[in-house]
């Protein structure tokens, strides 16, 4: 029968390393996705996942006090993460390396039924969201990802970033005002078709 | 309600966390001003566009390998033992098995990577300094001289992430600062 969380996390305090195996099966993906969307580029994700997993090892006795793995998991992705984007600001921006990855598939719900032309064209706008996200703060960056992508609630965001909320709710306000800013004519030509 | 009192709301707004009442508020206020209608479509249109923002699937073989590469990192860290990761092998199966040849390969092939970095010469990657991890499909590639690795692997060797298992490698580690890198986009 399967493990709940709780019980893994249980477990591999007290020492158990299969269990620990069992949660890196499953939140590995939930990790690289999340990393994916931050950083935008498979081998900064990729780096996120693995280190966070290592990270989290060395810190298990620390999940002694944790109410919800998942939201350790996802703050000490976060935190490296910001940690990547800080180091990379000024070197390079988010990188579009899908064509490097032999093999890979862009899942986009919205081009599932879409024309050739209706692809390139949300392909475009994509690309041109990723740019603008570029140009958050990673803070701001992070914040909206994790609500606006991920679909995380502000009290679970605050969680994360260790934050009150009214911070949660600021970033998140100036980051829309922002990508709003950056995109505003997109947007309305948008609203137009 | 002013613009900038229906502003201050419209992120609430959108997210359907205002009270009833005050929502009530904003809607109507929105109905009745063009300027504020239009901030409002524009930050619904961004919030749609944001939750269609695609990703990646690396693929099966890519978190298989991850798995393993964490599992190698913490066997460093005096992490799961191959005691342990024996004992999930029966719920995982094949991969379980490979993973458990391979981990027993790691622990021999760590040891001979680091005898290998005590000689003076670099590998012609670059890669120096800290445990080399090398890749089991790379392994296959392997031959005396020269190692075919895709240009992903290349990246992920240079940063030190790469796992190469045993096949034909054990022999030729001892050798590792004569091997020849060469990259190819296709090889996977």
């Amino acid at each position: 029968m399967n493990k709940t969380i709780p019980e893994l996390v249980e477990r591999f305090v007290k020492g158990d390393n299969a269990a620990f195996t069992e949660l890196v099966g499953r939140f590995q993906k939930k990790i690289y996705t999340l990393a994916y969307h931050l950083l935008g580029n498979h081998l900064d994700a990729d780096e996120v996942v693995q280190e966070t997993f290592v990270r989290v090892y060395n810190k298990r006795e620390d999940l002694k006090d944790v109410s919800y793995f998942s939201t350790f998991l996802v703050r000490v992705a976060t935190n490296y993460a910001i940690d990547l984007l800080r180091k990379q600001k000024g070197h390079r921006g988010i990188a579009q390396d899908t064509a490097s990855l032999p093999g890979e598939i862009q899942l986009d719900l919205s081009q599932r039924v879409a024309t050739p032309s209706q692809t390139f064209e949300q392909k475009r706008l994509m690309d041109e969201i990723n740019r603008a996200l570029e140009f958050l703060p990673p803070k701001q960056r992070l914040t909206a990802i994790l609500h606006d992508v991920e679909g995380y609630s502000k009290p679970e965001i605050a969680e994360i970033f260790n934050c009150p909320q009214a911070t949660v709710r600021s970033n998140l306000h100036i980051a829309r005002m922002k990508l709003r800013k950056i995109l505003r004519q997109r947007l309305r030509l948008k609203e137009q078709k | 309600m002013i613009c900038q009192r229906a502003l201050s709301l419209l992120d609430d707004f959108l997210d359907n966390e205002l009270p009833p009442a005050d929502a009530a508020q904003v809607k109507a206020h929105l109905d009745g001003c063009p300027a504020c209608r239009q901030a409002y479509d524009e930050s619904r249109r961004l919030k749609e566009l944001l939750k269609q923002k695609g990703t990646h699937d690396p693929g099966r073989d890519y978190w298989l390998e991850t798995s393993q590469l964490i599992l190698a990192k913490t066997v460093q860290l005096g992490g799961p033992s191959l005691a342990a990761v024996e004992a999930v092998s029966d719920h995982r199966g094949a991969f379980v098995q490979a993973l458990v040849s391979l981990a027993a390969s790691l622990v021999i092939l760590v040891s001979a990577v680091i005898v290998g970095m005590n000689q003076s010469h670099a590998p012609d990657a670059g890669v120096s300094g800290g445990p080399l991890l090398l890749s089991s499909s790379v392994g296959r590639q392997l031959n005396a001289t020269k190692v075919i690795i895709t240009e992903i692997e290349r990246q992920r060797l240079a940063k030190g992430m790469l796992l190469m298992g045993p096949p034909g490698l054990l022999g030729h580690v001892g050798g590792l600062t004569q091997l020849r890198i060469v990259t190819t986009p296709e090889l996977q």
